[in-house]
């Protein structure tokens, strides 16, 4: 395209806005008055205005019959995918408020188990050492070491109660 | 409120944003051909339809947060706009057109189809379907943003101001883009109006006498 100096760029401007009735009330006067004196600046606006009249002449596609119809097809198959994507998101925030509901709950109720399993360990512990905390004085005066007592008590010679008739 | 008691389809707008599906087939009905015509002059007669479709999709997802700031026109075309230069951008991208060949080409074929025609056969009178493909060549010589501006001034009859908001740009920005657009133009054209043939007459169908030529010296050599 050719190169164009400042001034004759702003004198195009002011015509093509002239021509589109979208130039400054001030200068109007001003492209009015060299309009009446000039013929080439006419001769300019007069060629400016032929190329935007050639525009009617684009190629002007119709669209096909079934647009509107494929158009409002093409939504309402958006809106089902948007109401399924908010039904996934309905669903995956009920799962999870009921998982952090319930996982407290879990917490408690595996903490108790296992606290309530130790205890009771603990109890069976105390109950099979009964005998022998019971007569702990008496073993004591056993004149031998753990182990011997361990191996009567595996052979099962700790039955009963010892009483001070045995002592 | 102005928006809303000066444009019909504002408020046609409006009841799509309470539901009415009514509403909305009346919009896409109304804009379908400007709105086809837009992107089949600004990327391409193949994918118009579908470009179109993505507009009125993307007016339908956008119903809700509607709010009437401007003419409806100007909002449609904005988004218009937006998807023509993502288009453009996608097919510049994939190298399936040649953005800114395409358009050198546009100039050398327009320069070409100009020389044939005046050289070979100064008499000959272009038809109706040469004069089309003329200012077709004559539009894809602008880049893009030329040829949006001219499409939305002339086929959609948007003022300076509406034209900056849809584009993104300022007032003073359209005034010289559509200047440099119209000027680039009126370049292309002058081969045929250095013929006599007169431009206006693109659209209409030939005749075979120049009675409706106009007489004044449209060169300025």
């Amino acid at each position: 395209m050719n190169e164009r100096e400042p001034e004759e760029i702003d004198v195009d401007e002011d015509l093509v806005a002239y021509l589109d009735g979208e130039l400054e009330s001030d200068r109007i006067a001003a492209v009015e008055e060299r309009l009446s004196r000039d013929p080439v600046y006419r001769a300019r606006l007069k060629e400016l205005e032929l190329a935007w009249s050639a525009l009617d002449g684009l190629p002007t596609g119709e669209p096909t019959a079934v647009f509107v119809k494929s158009t409002l097809e093409l939504v309402v198959a958006d809106i089902q995918k948007e109401q399924s994507k908010l039904q996934r998101k309905t669903t995956a925030y009920w799962a999870t408020a009921l998982a952090l509901a319930v996982i407290p709950f879990l917490c408690l109720f595996v903490s108790f188990s296992v606290t309530q399993y130790f205890r009771k360990a603990e109890q069976r512990r105390f109950l099979r050492d009964l005998d022998v905390i019971e007569n702990f004085e008496m073993y004591g005066k056993v004149d031998r070491d753990i182990e011997f007592l361990e191996m009567l008590d595996q052979n099962g010679l700790f039955v009963g109660e010892v009483t001070n008739e045995n002592k | 409120m102005k928006y809303e008691l000066l444009d019909p389809d504002v408020r046609l707008m409006m009841r799509v944003r309470e539901g009415s599906a009514v509403a909305y087939e009346q919009l896409v009905e109304r804009y379908q051909l400007r709105v086809i015509q837009f992107f089949q002059n600004s990327v391409s007669a193949a994918l118009a339809e579908d470009l179109a479709q993505e507009v009125f999709l993307r007016i339908y997802r956008a119903r809700e947060a509607y709010q009437p700031d401007a003419r409806f026109a100007t909002w449609l075309f904005t988004i218009a706009h937006n998807v023509a230069s993502n288009a453009i951008r996608k097919l510049a991208q994939r190298k399936e057109v040649q953005v800114e060949s395409a358009d050198s080409q546009a100039r050398v074929s327009l320069d070409a189809l100009a020389k044939a025609s005046s050289g070979l056969m100064p008499s000959r009178q272009l038809d109706r379907q040469e004069l089309s493909q003329v200012v077709k060549l004559a539009m894809n010589g602008l880049n893009e943003r030329q040829r949006t501006a001219i499409l939305l001034s002339k086929f959609e009859n948007l003022s300076y101001q509406e034209i900056a908001d849809a584009m993104g740009l300022t007032v003073k920005a359209v005034k010289s883009l559509l200047s440099r657009a119209r000027l680039n133009l009126r370049d292309a054209l002058q081969p045929y109006m250095n013929q006599g043939v007169n431009p206006g007459r693109f659209g209409q169908s030939p005749t075979t006498d120049d009675e409706d030529l106009d007489d004044t010296d449209l060169s300025d050599e």
